[in-house]
């Protein structure tokens, strides 16, 4: 287990090297091919996963089978931290959109490791609390936003996360679709369509569909969010 | 007055309107005579032998316990076990196999299957459950039968009611009035008390739909009624369960009965499921223990539908009984059939299942979440043994006092 691999997760960034050290030896490393499930949603599994590479997916299914994105997660960041710590039945489903490397924390192991270092259970109670309240104000800040501006949002973030340069500008290697974006943003198929429509004619963002998605200047697409939180 | 009191009141002022006398209950399509006398001396007290029963009849209900443990042993057990596949194999493969995969564990613990196909399965199963009775009353009026083909109308008062069961099962295909359809079934049943308990208990699984009934609003014409919500599922599931329960220990009281029935269908004879519950069982003995095993398939199988356990796997076993029933064994006769059939399709393709032994699990999950091998085995093994033996035994030693010779 590389140490510092540990230290740049954000739920241990309060930890000090020798927490790191002793954290290192609960921890698992699995990997995963491109569109593999890592759990279902209901399932009891109770670990915590940090991604080391690639990315996932967190959704939704409805009755009929149709999926809801939720959010994507890249390296660095975390999942199914609240059944760590409470056990109850995930609330989500998370797959792979790419060939992914995660570390894994059991339940089990985690509270023998906290119960020799309760100082550690602190300090990731503060990240995991940090990380609750920034969530907290996103929802809150998103509720007063329209669907534009929830789009761009959506948009950079995913450039941030997921976008790899190339000649072209960056580019976001996954198969977006404009359901898939619905299920990110909160609104309809249609109307996100004809956004994203319009942000290929403003030269923002390529066409969608396929497995990527290119972002010809992300400056500029950074510009025309703050533009529209100005107005939204 | 409240909307359960004023529905119940309805139910009984329905029963009060059918209490004359208009049926007399016994088997008429489907033939039960007896061809060869059945031991009797099997049916009754053996002193000196565990619970003071014949000992096939004692192997019989070992075998039908462990089959219960091993169920709820499994499903006590069953999110570690989904788990171990999912993270050893499922994870592996990725994909549409590790997704059907999923769905796959998802029927058998009767977790939702959340698929297109399903759904639309699902709302089917619902349109022919909420309407199948409605058939079923229309066969029995063209055949001067009350609610079922076995039970023939009185000829003074038959006419009065074919046109009320055509009336009821009018009302019940158009959809129209269901709480009433639901009091009227209800009071049917209360009426059918009158000829005894036993043919009450034969009918206890034509309740299950009055629940629904009773439960749907005033305007269920206007509304596409394709979804029972948590509570309908769970009492349609426990009424059916405990109907096919008591109709299990009906079947091993009433020996006479179903050897009869044997007697004229013989290839019922040959299920596997019944030969695996007479294992061990004296071979000098073979009718009276397989009467004895059958009644408690039934028993076993009422159960788990009721409380939850593995529900959709017993649902489909149970389907594949009646629709054999109804197209190798006893053939047209019993088409009635297609009610009990079209209720544990609703059950069996409902997203809302839940289990009525939810406590146990608790334990175990604690016990799991703290890495306590031996207590979550003890959590496990303990309720599920204690569970198999009070279903199966208490009863199977009571009846052996009654004398049942004359039945």
């Amino acid at each position: 287990m590389r140490l510092n691999e540990l230290a740049q997760i954000s739920l241990f960034e309060k930890l000090d090297a020798d927490e790191i050290s002793g954290l290192s030896t609960i921890v698992k490393r699995r990997s995963f091919a491109a569109d593999t499930v890592v759990f279902f949603e209901g399932d009891q599994s109770d670990s915590l996963y940090a991604i080391v590479t690639g990315a996932t997916k967190v959704y939704t299914t409805g009755d009929d089978g149709s999926e809801k994105v939720l959010a994507t997660f890249g390296p660095g960041e975390i999942f199914g931290e609240y059944s760590l710590i409470d056990g109850q039945p995930r609330s989500a489903a998370v797959a792979t959109l790419e060939p992914t490397e995660v570390l894994c924390i059991s339940h089990m192991d985690f509270r023998r490791f906290v119960s020799n270092a309760p100082e550690v259970l602190w300090k990731v109670l503060e990240s995991l609390t940090a990380r609750m309240r920034r969530q907290n104000s996103e929802i809150t800040e998103l509720s007063f936003r329209d669907v534009p501006y929830r789009l761009l949002r959506v948009l950079v973030r995913l450039a941030e996360k997921h976008g790899k340069p190339s000649a072209d500008g960056l580019v976001i290697a996954l198969s977006l679709t404009p359901a898939t974006l619905a299920g990110m943003v909160g609104s309809n198929v249609d109307r996100v369509s004809r956004l994203m429509h319009r942000f290929q004619g403003d030269g923002l963002v390529g066409p969608l569909g396929g497995s990527r998605l290119l972002v010809p200047d992300f400056v500029a697409l950074k510009r025309a969010l703050e533009s529209e939180a100005d107005w939204s | 007055m409240s909307r359960l009191p004023r529905r119940l009141t309805c139910a009984g002022i329905v029963a009060g309107a059918l209490a004359s006398r208009a049926a007399e209950a016994h088997e008429r399509f489907v033939k039960h005579n007896l061809k060869y006398p059945l031991k009797l001396e099997f049916f009754g007290r053996f002193p000196g032998q565990w619970l003071g029963l014949h000992p096939s009849i004692f192997r019989a209900g070992v075998n039908v316990a462990a089959v219960l443990f091993a169920f709820l042993f499994l499903w006590f057990s069953r999110h570690s076990l989904v788990q171990w596949v999912q993270d050893g194999f499922g994870s592996r493969v990725g994909g549409r196999v590790q997704r059907a995969l999923h769905l796959a564990a998802c029927f058998i613990t009767d977790r939702p299957v959340k698929n297109r196909v399903w759904r639309s399965l699902s709302e089917w199963a619902l349109i022919m459950f909420l309407r199948s009775p409605g058939l079923v009353l229309m066969y029995s009026a063209t055949n001067d039968s009350l609610v079922m083909p076995s039970y023939p109308l009185d000829p003074v008062s038959a006419t009065f009611f074919k046109f009320a069961q055509v009336g009821l099962a009018i009302l019940i295909l158009t959809q129209t009035a269901l709480p009433l359809c639901g009091a009227m079934i209800l009071g049917t049943w209360f009426y059918l008390i009158r000829w005894g308990w036993m043919v009450s208990i034969d009918a206890m699984p034509v309740l299950s739909v009055a629940v629904v009934y009773i439960t749907s609003p005033w305007q269920s014409h206007k509304l596409a009624i394709t979804e029972m919500n948590a509570n309908q599922v769970r009492w349609v599931r426990l009424v059916l369960g405990l109907g096919f329960m008591a109709l299990g220990w009906l079947k091993v009281y009433n020996h006479n009965l179903v050897a009869g029935v044997a007697d004229n269908y013989p290839s019922m004879m040959n299920d596997p499921m019944i030969k695996l519950f007479a294992a061990g069982t004296d071979p000098a003995y073979r009718r009276e223990a397989w009467v004895v095993s059958f009644g408690l398939a039934e028993v076993l199988s009422g159960f788990l539908v009721m409380v939850g356990v593995f529900t959709r796997l017993w649902a489909l076993l149970m389907i594949f009984v009646f629709t054999k029933l109804l197209l190798v064994d006893f053939g047209w006769d019993e088409i009635p059939h297609i009610y009990p059939i079209g209720a544990l399709a609703a059950v069996m393709f409902s997203n809302k299942l839940r289990s009525e032994v939810w406590r146990f699990e608790d334990w175990k999950e604690h016990a799991r979440r703290r890495g306590l091998l031996a207590k979550q085995v003890i959590a496990v093994g303990l309720p599920a043994l204690g569970i198999a033996c009070l279903v199966v035994f208490p009863l199977l030693y009571l009846i052996s006092f009654f004398d049942r010779s004359n039945l």
